[in-house]
């Protein structure tokens, strides 16, 4: 009977604790405000990216946005709707212009748009518009898009519901003109980077699992297989078949990566060994696979887990301090001292 | 501006906080189902988990498998194409062409369009030959398969109006697929390269007209009659089909 007591009230406390740790560990988890100056950082360099993504359609727009360009409306219609059932999600500002002009007139504004949310003009609305911009662009272009894609839109849909041009920023710049003080921490500031974050977590789980079902990731070849393809080769690396086990230890090495990211990139003592391997991963991409744009746009969403605090020592901005203490958002203080994002 | 700074504007209430979290956990299931049900091999579970949020996914381009490089980093396709004036080739050329695409983004998106011609095409299932479709298949996945086809046929046929509108010299046009199977370790230690022309495996595509639909050769060494096989269903299309 004593022995059922002593079960039945630690069994209590026990789910009385973990209610407590859920509730309170996913109210710290999302909502604890973080200065904006990660997002906004991110807010320049994807908008950068963006920018040069479609800067490039410019270089061939007819041949892929006429009527009679590479990618048609026909097909279009039925690669997103294959078994023809008469309607798909897959919206798109391109559906309803048709001419040559018009096309340019629309890919200039979208330009430009693209540019001011870049610079952080009219942030709130350009934002809006580039996520708009970014998924028209995507359902229009089937069959021309990659893993560049899919991360310039999941930045921009993240971006869109941020405070990204709280800093470094022209409306910062016109605020700071107008008297506008610090910039505080934000609550959408940190549900934005945790978006990036577990958005990312899941991109890296299911590329590494989908790896595992391959067999030169097991027997070590798959790095091999990626540098000896002429088609994506930038750089000659062909010299690695002297080494076939550094060639296995960078197979293993880069799938155990990206398997473990999920687990390993949250513990405070593991994220900077995680993150910097990701570098020389990404970069390898980038410089040995020709895919400098791919590779890159990894490195800006992985920004999404680096301090605030670092970024604003590296880029400046001003602290913000507030009026009266707050006491009912502890885990706000410890971002002010420091410790945002990290958790 | 004052107002915005003040640290009453910082936290939020219960209320926005319970929405918001619940449109999150929505939002990131939704994420997560989408490479969990695509592509195969995928469980029954995650695909109806999937397609409940198929029109979200869809919307915000979100329907992606993010399996870089995987299962196994592969060959490459390519498409190599003859713009035909009669029976006469007046040019010629091949995309992805590191020669004329630049810059490499541009590159990558015509190698993207390759590698989506192999891949639409590879997704029609093949019937043996001197079977019958319809002995091997129920009238539902007949219909898929001819579907199928003709979103791959689509593509090809955009491909193929494209090249023909930017040579107006040109009636026709044939695409040939070619894969680039990529040498082992030990072969290129011996000293093959990787443009050894042993690696290349050629697949006519057929012989497309502007606007029209693939027309077979009368001579096969232009193009082997058995290469695009047009395939009739019930309402008398024709589309050209990929024979491995």
């Amino acid at each position: 009977m004593n022995a059922l007591n002593v079960l039945t009230t630690a069994g209590s406390n026990y789910f009385r604790e973990l209610r407590s740790a859920v509730f309170e560990g996913w109210d710290r988890f999302w909502f604890r405000p973080v200065d904006p100056a990660t997002i906004s950082l991110i807010r320049i360099l994807a908008g950068a990216m963006i920018l040069y993504t479609h800067l490039v359609w410019t270089l061939d727009l007819g041949g892929f946005l006429s009527a009679d360009g590479r990618v048609s409306p026909e097909f279009v219609q039925r690669f997103h709707d294959p078994l023809q059932t008469g309607h798909h999600f897959a919206w798109s500002f391109w559906s309803y212009l048709g001419s040559g002009w018009l096309t340019w007139v629309v890919h200039g504004i979208c330009l430009i748009v693209i540019a001011m949310f870049t610079v952080g003009w009219f942030t709130r609305v350009t934002s809006v518009l580039t996520w708009l911009i970014t998924v028209s662009y995507a359902h229009r272009l089937p069959g021309t898009l990659f893993g560049l894609d899919q991360i310039n839109i999941m930045l921009a849909m993240y971006l869109m519901i941020s405070p990204c041009g709280a800093r470094y920023s022209v409306d910062r710049l016109f605020a700071k003109r107008n008297g506008a003080g610090p910039v505080p921490p934000m609550v959408s500031a940190n549900v934005a980077l945790r978006l990036i974050q577990l958005h990312l977590c899941v991109i890296y789980l299911f590329a590494g699992f989908g790896k595992l079902l391959g067999a030169s990731w097991w027997d070590g070849t798959a790095i091999w297989l990626s540098l000896a393809n002429l088609e994506y080769q930038s750089i000659d690396m062909t010299w690695l078949c002297r080494f076939p086990r550094l060639v296995n230890l960078m197979t293993h090495v880069a799938l155990l990566w990206e398997v473990s990211y999920i687990a390993l990139i949250w513990p405070r003592m593991t994220r900077p060994i995680v993150l910097l391997l990701a570098i020389p991963i990404h970069l390898g991409i980038a410089m040995c696979l020709g895919m400098v744009t791919f590779g890159v746009v990894m490195l800006i969403a992985n920004l999404a887990f680096v301090s605030p605090v670092l970024i604003r020592s590296i880029f400046g901005g001003e602290d913000f301090k507030p009026a009266s203490p707050v006491r009912r958002e502890g885990a706000w203080a410890d971002c002010w001292r420091g410790r945002a994002v990290s958790s | 501006m004052e107002k915005e700074n003040s640290p009453e504007n910082i936290g939020w209430s219960g209320l926005a906080k319970l929405v918001v979290g619940s449109l999150l956990s929505i939002h990131l299931l939704a994420v997560f189902s989408a490479p969990w049900a695509s592509p195969e091999p995928s469980s029954d579970l995650s695909k109806s988990i999937s397609r409940v949020f198929a029109p979200y996914l869809q919307f915000m381009a979100l329907d992606n498998g993010y399996r870089f490089f995987a299962p196994d980093p592969g060959p490459s396709h390519l498409v190599r194409y003859q713009l035909l004036a009669g029976k006469d080739v007046i040019a010629e050329g091949k995309f992805p062409d590191r020669q004329s695409h630049w810059p490499r983004l541009l590159y990558h998106r015509q190698f993207m369009l390759s590698e989506m011609m192999y891949q639409l095409a590879s997704a029609v299932p093949e019937v043996p030959p001197g079977i019958l479709p319809d002995e091997v298949m129920t009238k539902n996945e007949r219909k898929q398969v001819i579907l199928l086809e003709e979103r791959s046929g689509a593509l090809q046929q955009s491909i193929a109006n494209h090249l023909l509108a930017i040579t107006p010299a040109a009636t026709a046009v044939r695409l040939i697929g070619q894969t680039h199977a990529i040498p082992g370790q030990y072969d290129v230690q011996r000293g093959m390269s990787l443009s050894d022309e042993r690696l290349y495996q050629e697949v006519p595509l057929g012989v497309f007209t502007r606007g029209g639909k693939p027309v077979a050769e009368s001579e096969p060494e232009e193009a082997p009659q058995d290469s695009v096989s047009p395939l009739q269903d019930s309402s008398g299309r024709t589309e050209g089909r990929i024979e491995s």
